[in-house]
């Protein structure tokens, strides 16, 4: 699994490189100056999410056009590792991105005040769960529908948080209620949800990678 | 050691619209056995059964003695495959590459891998993608040798290569098996490249075993009778491999030519080449 799990982080590292890292940084550094305190809730919540989902899922763009999986099943790796090491790959990616919205957070607390330093822990743990709850909705469909079905649930999925939005206006968030009668428990709630959604969408990814194999 | 590096007993895989049926045959060590026939006779899916690529529906795959399905990882570390297309990730270098196949292969050698790229002229810097297609051919030798492997699965792997790049490979798999201890199992469609290296011919035709035989058998003894119609007429049918009618005349496939050319004085009997063998199979009558 290591080798596969190198083979990801080289072709994160050469598709991307130093371009991409730059732009991304004068993205977040825009973000941060134009919006001030709430340029980190954007960062932490849209942007962090959006970027490492993308990165990631590209990652299986790759190899449908090299035809990877092929060959990947000829080496002497159980097909459970094959998927192992993609979710692998994308914690210690999603992982990336709450130490850089952790960072983003930070600044915006030092440079305009926003929030404490609680605030700044919460938000880059909620873009870590929002990152692997977005691939734990997504992987399943990219190993039995391939890479286009994949972002295809992804506007599904975009759908689908407007949906909710909508819904939460027209019940003038009465949700909102509930919420901060149950504000220290819903981090937690969170967290556990989408740990167990991670879970169980690794093992649906196998049973589904599998099949391609009969 | 045991004898048979590969046993197939009674291998089927049925895809509804294509079935392979009770293929049977083994490989020893030591020997080079090519695999022929038309477009779709099974010969990929022969392949990808044994290594996994798909499910079998019946029958028995043991690679180094062991069931192929129970020791799955550890078998794969002893094969090294060629496929007929780069799979390799082609915006990485040799360099990158070997070093995702060291944290793959439990016995990955360096130092081979280095050989075999200086042996075959490769930049190890070189983006794969820059590669011609020989030169992605021979990376995948490169790799497919670097891991101890014992069993070389070739699926296609020289067709669309230059004959010179051909010649390179061909003597790389005679190196290969030259210790009696490894085995080559090489689908293609260049019969001539398997009468130059190959000890064993196994031919299979719309998904079924015809044979498994010595090459030199099959090269030296088998022949093609060329008649008429009048002693077309008067062949033992016991001679009858298979036949075929052309234009003017009635072609045979005879398995002893020397036998039919004293039999049949008035008949002219040539050598057979394995794709003389493999066009009376296909598009002839067979006995």
């Amino acid at each position: 699994m290591k080798g596969l799990l190198w083979k990801d982080c080289l072709t994160i590292r050469k598709k991307y490189g130093l371009p991409r890292l730059v732009l991304d940084l004068a993205i977040l550094a825009a973000l941060l100056v134009v919006l001030e305190g709430t340029g980190a809730l954007v960062v932490s919540l849209l942007l962090v999410p959006l970027e490492v989902t993308s990165m990631v899922i590209s990652l299986t763009s790759f190899d449908e056009t090299w035809k990877w999986d092929k060959y990947a099943a000829a080496l002497p790796v159980s097909q459970a590792e094959i998927v192992k090491s993609r979710y692998a790959f994308a914690l210690l990616m999603a992982l990336v991105g709450f130490v850089v919205a952790l960072a983003a957070n930070l600044i915006a607390q030092a440079a305009f005040g926003a929030g404490s330093l609680g605030t700044c822990l919460l938000l880059a743990a909620a873009s870590f769960f929002l990152t692997l709850l977005v691939l734990a909705v997504l992987f399943p469909s990219n190993y039995r529908l391939g890479v286009n079905a994949g972002v295809a649930v992804m506007i599904l999925f975009l759908v689908a948080i407007l949906a909710l939005w909508f819904w939460a206006r027209v019940t003038e968030y009465g949700w909102l209620v509930w919420a901060a009668a149950h504000a220290s428990l819903l981090p937690w709630l969170g967290c556990g949800v989408v740990t167990i959604l991670f879970v169980l969408s690794y093992a649906l990814s196998v049973s589904l990678f599998r099949r391609k194999f009969r | 050691m045991e004898e048979n590096i590969l046993e197939i007993r009674h291998l089927t895989k049925d895809y509804g619209a294509f079935r392979l049926e009770d293929v049977s045959f083994s490989l020893p060590r030591g020997v080079i056995m090519g695999l022929i026939g038309e477009n779709g006779a099974g010969k990929s899916t022969t392949i990808n059964c044994i290594l996994g690529e798909v499910e079998k529906t019946s029958g028995e795959i043991a690679l180094f003695g062991q069931d192929q399905a129970a020791w799955e990882r550890e078998n794969k570390g002893r094969i090294g495959v060629v496929f007929d297309e780069n799979h390799f990730p082609d915006l990485f270098t040799p360099r990158e590459l070997g070093q995702v196949m060291a944290g793959v292969y439990p016995r990955w050698d360096g130092g081979t891998y280095r050989q075999f790229l200086t042996r075959f002229s490769l930049s190890e810097d070189q983006k794969i993608k820059d590669f011609s297609k020989g030169m992605k051919v021979k990376l995948a030798f490169a790799v497919a040798l670097s891991h101890g492997a014992e069993l070389l699965i070739l699926d296609e792997a020289t067709s669309g290569l230059d004959p010179i790049v051909r010649d390179e490979v061909l003597d790389l798999l005679l190196d290969f098996v030259q210790d009696e201890r490894h085995a080559v199992l090489v689908s293609s469609h260049i019969t001539s490249d398997l009468e130059k290296v190959a000890d064993y011919i196994t031919f299979l035709h719309q998904g079924k075993l015809v044979f498994t035989l010595e090459k030199d058998l099959l090269v030296d003894q088998y022949g093609v009778l060329h008649c008429g119609a009048a002693v077309f007429d008067t062949l033992d049918p016991a001679d009858i491999l298979a036949w075929r009618r052309e234009a003017y005349q009635y072609k045979v496939l005879v398995r002893d030519r020397y036998q039919a050319e004293k039999k049949y004085p008035q008949a002219l009997v040539s050598p057979a080449a394995i794709e003389d063998t493999m066009l009376f199979y296909v598009k002839g009558e067979v006995s």
